[in-house]
């Protein structure tokens, strides 16, 4: 089944759909709550909590529309809640090492200097590749709102990455070639 | 679209993310069929161990105990547990020398928050590669949750004590019934160090030549490192860390790429592994990995982590090795900790609503529980990306104000359409903004934005 067989679909359908769903737009929500919590384990729960509200809520989608901007939608206000309820560990001291294997510190430290909306922004846009017009199906904002904001998030983070040791390695690797 | 420097280097970055694949089907599968069955959602060897396993308590023989100091350690030393509010179970279980203790409940007729603890019987610090594994509350053997939501932890790898609080968002009033709080299977993670893979790079380089294009997508990239057929490559330790192998080697953009297979991601007993880095026999150094990725592919049994290594070519395949370092996920325990118990549940009032504020916000629904408060109702699609919500604040008998913050929300909106639906919590604020617990009989009304509602009946 195709995006737009799903778009047509999802709605009146049951787990054949949620299932055709998941293959096609897992992994890509996986990444993007992951890029947005920063977590990986916080990112399983995310998706799998995004595609169960989905399936729960399917009836207040409107076929035809975008299955794939409804489900990201879905998956940043998830992110956001994670985000909200982590905040709350105001006593607990921080893992000491969080997801080690995933993001670097230097980078998880350049990424938190964005904000939740800004992550998601920068991601739609660099990793996605994604027009402020489809960005704005997503967020239900005008485009140009959208390419303000991501265009000061896009600055914060090149400054923020300045001075990275990849960062300074690449540049290093640039001015030798 | 065409990048700009800035975008470039941020690309670069953010591709350095490693986000493993695993089975989201099965594992949104298993969620929902524990949420709507109310048979056996374990095997049945689970099961049995669990109905064995599992101690009936009641709240009234619990009363005499004191509550453990989990409150403190989670929430801070201001936090706020009235006494006639949570109950102090304190019964412990040890599966394979790890005790997992169920230390104090508060139950209420909208939800359920539990604190526990786990220590190892001989007393050793817990470190901070365990894992304690999947939580869940069940009400006659039946989910009513709307999944565990809310766990802090309070994380200090020299403790010989970790504790966890969990809530629990409930359905039906738990009051009076069988509550059975499971836990695990716990694991723990350990990591090689880096080992040499004796892998002719050169040899597989050129059987199949592949050259990467950055715009191609993962499914595209797998297909191209399955038909470089490099199953013959030989991984050190291979034996001890099964479904690893060597995917292949490529460049992209200038860049050596070197890709391995692993299994899929499992935290409780799976396998990953990463090249940290190349060793070059010529000079005897190593070249670190400076940017990694990992995908996979749908309808792949495997995801694929590809690192990257600027400034090689070709020519230097010869004299260059992977060097890999693996990751285990090791079982600690091999079934749940299971504990069964019946408590009164306190009192929540939920209330429907029609309230409108200035800034379009419409709430239909209030419950106010000892937890906290939760709101329901609708907002305008068009708002912030993160929504507007209300502020909240309790009026007690006494005429005392106290404050509360969001805890979580959730939206849910049609592409394109005006408004959207909205839940959204609330926790009490205590002391220094600490967390706070109210017993509701407490509670005069609850204040919305600037809107004052009696919550007595």
């Amino acid at each position: 089944m195709d995006a737009h067989m799903l778009d047509e679909q999802f709605a009146s359908g049951g787990d054949d759909v949620l299932a055709e769903a998941i293959a096609l737009y897992g992994q890509p929500l996986l990444r993007y709550c992951h890029h947005i919590l920063c977590d990986y384990h916080d990112a399983q729960d995310a998706v799998q909590t995004t595609f169960i509200k989905a399936y729960d809520n399917r009836k207040r989608f409107r076929a035809g529309t975008s299955l794939s901007a409804w489900l990201y939608r879905l998956a940043y206000t998830t992110c956001i809640d994670a985000l909200r309820r982590r905040k709350l560990q105001l006593f607990t001291p921080p893992p000491a090492a969080p997801d080690p294997d995933y993001i670097g510190d230097d980078l998880r430290r350049a990424l938190e200097t964005l904000s939740p909306e800004q992550r998601a922004l920068v991601y739609g846009r660099v990793i996605e590749q994604r027009s402020f017009d489809a960005l704005a199906v997503i967020y239900g904002k005008p485009a140009a709102t959208l390419r303000k904001r991501y265009e000061r998030a896009r600055r914060k983070l090149a400054q923020a990455l300045e001075g990275t040791p990849a960062e300074r390695r690449r540049r290093g690797y640039e001015s030798h070639t | 679209m065409s990048p700009t420097p800035d975008e470039l280097r941020i690309r670069k970055a953010l591709e350095e993310i490693e986000t493993p694949m695993y089975d989201i089907a099965g594992a949104v599968g298993e969620q929902r069929a524990r949420r709507t069955r109310r048979m056996p959602w374990r095997s049945p060897q689970r099961l049995l161990s669990a109905v064995l396993a599992a101690i009936l308590l009641t709240a009234t023989a619990a009363a005499v105990m004191q509550l453990s100091g989990g409150w403190q350690t989670i929430f801070g030393q201001y936090v706020v547990v009235p006494d006639d509010l949570a109950i102090p179970l304190q019964t412990g279980q040890t599966i394979n020398g790890c005790t997992l203790t169920l230390e104090d409940a508060i139950i209420t007729q909208s939800g359920a928050a539990v604190i526990y603890s786990f220590r190892r019987e001989d007393g050793r610090p817990i470190g901070g590669s365990i894992r304690c594994g999947e939580v869940e509350l069940l009400t006659d053997g039946s989910d009513e949750s709307g999944g565990a939501c809310g766990q802090s932890v309070y994380s200090d790898e020299s403790a010989n004590v970790q504790y966890y609080y969990q809530e629990f968002d409930l359905t039906n009033d738990p009051g009076d019934r069988a509550l059975t709080l499971s836990v695990g299977p716990a694991s723990r993670s350990e990591s090689t160090g880096p080992l040499t893979a004796e892998i002719d790079l050169a040899a597989f380089y050129r059987s199949h030549p592949l050259t990467f294009s950055s715009d191609e997508v993962d499914e595209a990239r797998a297909a191209a490192y399955a038909e470089q057929d490099c199953a013959s490559a030989a991984l050190p330790q291979a034996d001890e860390f099964p479904g690893v192998g060597f995917a292949g080697v490529g460049f992209l953009d200038g860049e050596l790429c070197l890709a391995l297979t692993t299994p899929p991601d499992d935290p409780y007993q799976g396998v990953s592994a990463d090249i940290v880095s190349v060793y070059d026999t010529r000079t005897g150094q190593n070249i670190l990995n400076s940017s990694g990725s990992s995908y996979g592919a749908s309808g792949l049994p495997y995801s694929l982590h590809e690192g990257r290594f600027p400034g090689l070519s070709e020519d230097d395949l010869p004299y260059l090795r992977p060097v890999i370092t693996y990751t285990r996920s090791i079982p600690v325990t091999d079934r749940l900790w299971t504990f069964t118990f019946r408590a009164e549940s306190a009192k929540s009032y939920t209330r429907a609503l029609d309230l409108s504020s200035a800034d379009g916000v419409r709430i239909n629904t209030i419950t106010v529980s000892p937890l906290g408060v939760q709101l329901g109702g609708t907002r305008p699609a068009s708002g912030s990306m993160d929504g507007a919500l209300p502020e909240i604040a309790l009026v007690l008998r006494g005429g005392d104000t106290i404050g509360a913050r969001v805890s979580g929300s959730t939206a849910f909106s049609e592409a394109g359409a005006p408004e959207e639906d909205f839940s959204a919590s609330y926790e009490y604020l205590g002391v220094q903004h600490s967390r706070r617990f109210l017993d509701t009989e407490e509670v005069a009304a609850v204040r919305i934005n600037n809107t004052t509602i009696s919550i007595r009946e």
